[in-house]
């Protein structure tokens, strides 16, 4: 069972919480993913030109025939792109959910049991975080090789401990609370107690996390496409595409222009989302637009409506409350 | 972010704007004025892509590109050759073969190198022995016996075999540079690397690491006085920003790898030199396992590439169809006669069958991390292959891990690409695939190799030039025929061009050797 903090409280104010929306952050993030997910899809099942394969002159302008032009080899841009794009959402969404199964796993039981199992998790935690993440996908590649899997396995690996970390600290706090108190004693096991009675009044942070995690996941992918080392030729990546067209800078500003686009659209539309759930989740925390709100409480007493609710678990790694 | 921050931010994009909007101005010249008569003095800046690596600018160890380039202005050697390939005296006046075995060259007597020692047939004598005794192209000597000074200004080359390749080994402007005996054989490893004190007509000065060389004008230069004072070397190891340097106007000059950038530099106004295509894209084949074992799936490998698309689609059209000797070579071969050489999907699919692998899957390691500009021709190749029913994976591994394939075979792959360096002559570009310790040789042992293995040795030992041009074919036709390398496409060394409307009296010759630029002038 769940607690929920703000029927309690709103039971003893004797008033209901005002009913927290979804804001204008969730709501542009999630359509950006939602429309690059609809036409990543609609290229992979049914592409207007293979991409691989010439389908017209090179270096052609955008027209209705080739959307977004062709690139030096005469492969259609807009058809690569969308497949850019599909790849990049995938690793970012695989690697950041990866990492949240391994993070929460070590973050819940930490947290739970304590003592020195918690103090070898955290130590190890702390070092895995000292590691530039860039680094490590490298590594990997040399390892393992390249490619979009052992990507998604480094970036996992290397985004985990910032779950662990993220879902440890709520998990402390709830192990003392009475409802957990009350399940221990009543003879729960500890798993259950963990995946029924704390596990979902964690999973606040974790979306957070999860959305912000996968924005710095695609800038990654990215960086490791340019250096060559993320996802190989002819599969086509927005990072490796700005480097392979920097030389047809002059000639053709679009063939840069538009994957660096793709790359700021994804990040921004995953940022936007973890901030838009944030505001959602945690509204103690001011929303992503309040130009407007924070001129007006620089004079005055903050609104008291948004502050009613627990903030103890609403924590991500990226920014403390 | 508060309305602080916001002004900055306006403030930064209206500055890089308007930077955006001065810079875009330069290089709208409109090709060689009337420059009237040569001036004398002034400071050439050339932007280069790479700078001298290993052994720096020691002529006797420096095997790069960029070190060969700055030695051949700095160095001369005993003989040169124009850019149809004519012989022509250089240090020597004279050179005579009264026999099979011996070389005779007169030499120049009016000569000094920069440090103000004498030339003479001492020094002749000491390079020649010094670079035999494991410099680089030592193996171009494998043949020489002795190397003798039969006279103040006379120098004998005895062999212990015809040697076919000699007379453009000594004639390649960046192959057998003569040093001073008293001078670089005192020379301390570092100076040795850092400067120059040859007979060129400039000489290294100061070579600051990864900015730029700086050489000066030889004032004890036996040729015709230098115009210019000085030319400074500028590294731009990131073409696109030479490309930006050059639109600018920062250098007057510069050497592109990628031709498509030196093509933007020329819409923008530069002199583009016509460049020969003496650097082959080489791919060298794993015979030892793997599909391309088979001799019929590298001819259908073969067969199945469209040589000519990959030169017009993929490089833009800055290369030429081209197999061993490369395109620019004297030796180069006719490629439209060549067995396996122009597309025959049928034929290769056919092949195919016969060998019984009808959908090989084939791996391809190049360069990730340079040379962006070839990168476009495997991803073309592997188009070309699919219609065969090859799978060509492409691996990109760092310049670092490249070489390793081949030379420890810890990690190999059914082919691996590396751009060839141009050679001093024609079957030197197959000795490091064919003979017994060469880099790229793994056909020790293998009968699809031992005909042309034969014929290489045979052409090096070739007495007259007509039946070493004729091995030399022989050679090339068998190599293709058994698929011994692949070459997509050949490129030149650099492409150069120059501001015509500020140096004056340039031309970029066949060997990539700037060797003009000794008559070179700057309008002041």
């Amino acid at each position: 069972m769940t607690v929920t903090r703000e029927l309690a409280l709103a039971k003893v104010t004797g008033s209901r919480p005002a009913r927290r929306r979804l804001g204008p952050a969730f709501w542009s993030g999630a359509s950006i993913l939602g429309i690059i997910l609809i036409v990543a899809g609609w290229m992979s099942l049914w592409p207007p030109y293979d991409p691989f394969v010439a389908s017209g002159p090179a270096f052609a302008p955008p027209s209705l025939e080739h959307l977004l032009g062709t690139d030096n080899l005469g492969r259609d841009t807009f058809t690569r792109l969308a497949l850019a794009a599909r790849t990049s959402l995938i690793i970012s969404g695989a690697a950041a959910l990866l990492g949240a199964v391994i993070g929460t796993f070590f973050g819940l039981v930490a947290g739970y049991v304590g003592g020195w199992v918690d103090s070898v998790i955290m130590r190890v935690v702390d070092a895995i975080l000292a590691l530039p993440a860039i680094l490590v996908a490298l590594v990997v590649g040399v390892v393992i090789g390249n490619g979009p899997w052992p990507l998604i396995l480094a970036l996992g690996l290397v985004f985990a401990p910032g779950f662990a970390r993220v879902m440890r600290a709520p998990v402390i706090a709830l192990r003392e609370r009475d409802f957990v108190l009350a399940a221990t004693l009543s003879g729960v096991r500890p798993t259950r107690v963990i995946i029924e009675h704390l596990l979902p009044n964690v999973l606040t942070p974790l979306f957070v996390q999860f959305a912000s995690v996968a924005s710095q996941v695609v800038l990654i992918e990215a960086a490791l496409s340019y250096l060559g080392q993320g996802v190989q030729a002819p599969e086509p990546s927005a990072g490796r595409m700005i480097s392979e067209f920097t030389r047809f800078m002059q000639m053709q500003p679009l063939l840069i222009i538009l994957p660096s686009l793709v790359i700021i659209l994804l990040s921004a539309a995953w940022n936007l989302l973890a901030d838009g759930m944030q505001d959602y989740l945690a509204p103690r925390r001011e929303p992503a637009f309040s130009l407007g709100r924070r001129a007006q409480r620089r004079g005055g007493e903050p609104t008291p409506d948004r502050t009613t609710t627990s903030t103890q678990h609403t924590r991500t790694e990226k920014r403390p409350s | 972010m508060n309305r602080r921050h916001w002004a900055g931010a306006a403030a930064l994009a209206v500055v890089t704007l308007a930077i955006a909007g001065c810079t875009s101005g330069g290089g709208t010249g409109t090709g060689e004025q009337d420059a009237g008569e040569p001036v004398a003095g002034g400071t050439l800046t050339w932007g280069v892509p790479a700078e001298p690596s290993a052994g720096g600018i020691d002529p006797m160890v420096a095997s790069a590109i960029a070190a060969e380039v700055i030695d051949s202005i700095a160095y001369d050697t005993l003989l040169t050759r124009d850019d149809d390939g004519t012989v022509e005296p250089a240090l020597a006046t004279e050179w005579d073969q009264p026999d099979e075995l011996t070389w005779v060259f007169q030499l120049r007597d009016d000569v000094t190198f920069s440090d103000g020692s004498p030339f003479d047939a001492g020094d002749v004598v000491y390079s020649f022995e010094t670079r035999a005794d494991g410099g680089s192209n030592a193996t171009y000597l494998s043949s020489m016996e002795s190397v003798e000074a039969t006279g103040d200004h006379e120098v004998t080359f005895r062999f212990s075999q015809p040697d076919g390749t000699f007379l453009d080994a000594v004639s390649a402007r960046q192959t057998f540079f003569i040093v001073s005996e008293e001078g670089y054989g005192t020379a301390t490893e570092e100076e040795r690397q850092t400067t120059t004190a040859g007979t060129g007509a400039y000489q290294v000065t100061e070579w600051n690491q990864g900015v730029s060389i700086t050489m000066e004008k030889n004032e004890d230069y036996w040729g015709d006085e230098p115009y210019l004072d000085k030319i400074v070397f500028e590294l731009y190891p990131d073409e696109n920003t030479l490309l930006a340097a050059v639109q600018q106007g920062s250098v007057q000059a510069a050497s592109f790898i990628d031709g498509s950038l030196a093509q933007q530099a020329a819409s923008s106004g530069f002199t583009l030199g016509d460049a020969a295509f003496r650097q082959n894209l080489a791919i060298y084949i794993n015979p030892e396992e793997g599909p391309l074992a088979d001799v019929n799936v590298r001819r259908a490998f073969s067969l199945a590439l469209d040589r000519q698309a990959l030169v017009d689609t993929a490089m833009l059209g800055n290369a030429g169809v081209s197999f061993v000797p490369p395109a620019g070579d004297p030796g180069a071969p006719d490629t439209a006669d060549l067995p396996y050489y122009t597309r025959d999907l049928d034929e290769a699919k056919r092949l195919l069958e016969e060998a019984g692998e009808p959908s090989p899957e084939i791996t391809l390691s190049y360069m990730g991390d340079v040379a962006a500009a070839h990168h476009p021709v495997y991803e073309m190749m592997q188009q070309q292959l699919a219609e065969a029913g090859i799978t060509l994976n492409l691996k990109a591994t760092p310049l670092a891990e490249i070489s390793p394939i081949f030379t420890t075979g810890e990690s190999w792959t059914d082919l691996v690409a590396i751009p060839g360096s141009p050679r001093a002559s024609a079957v030197f570009y197959l000795e490091p695939v064919l003979l017994e310790g060469g880099v790229y040789n793994h056909w020790d042992g293998n009968p699809d190799a031992e005909k042309a293995r034969t014929l290489l040795q045979q052409a090096k030992a070739a007495t007259s030039p007509e039946e070493y041009a004729d091995l030399v074919d022989q050679l090339a036709t068998e190599t293709a025929e058994q698929v011994l390398e692949v070459v997509p496409a050949a490129v030149p060394v650099y492409f150069e061009v120059w501001d015509a409307n500020k140096l004056h009296g340039y031309e970029n010759d066949a060997f990539y050797s700037r060797s003009a630029l000794d008559r070179a002038w700057l309008s002041q």
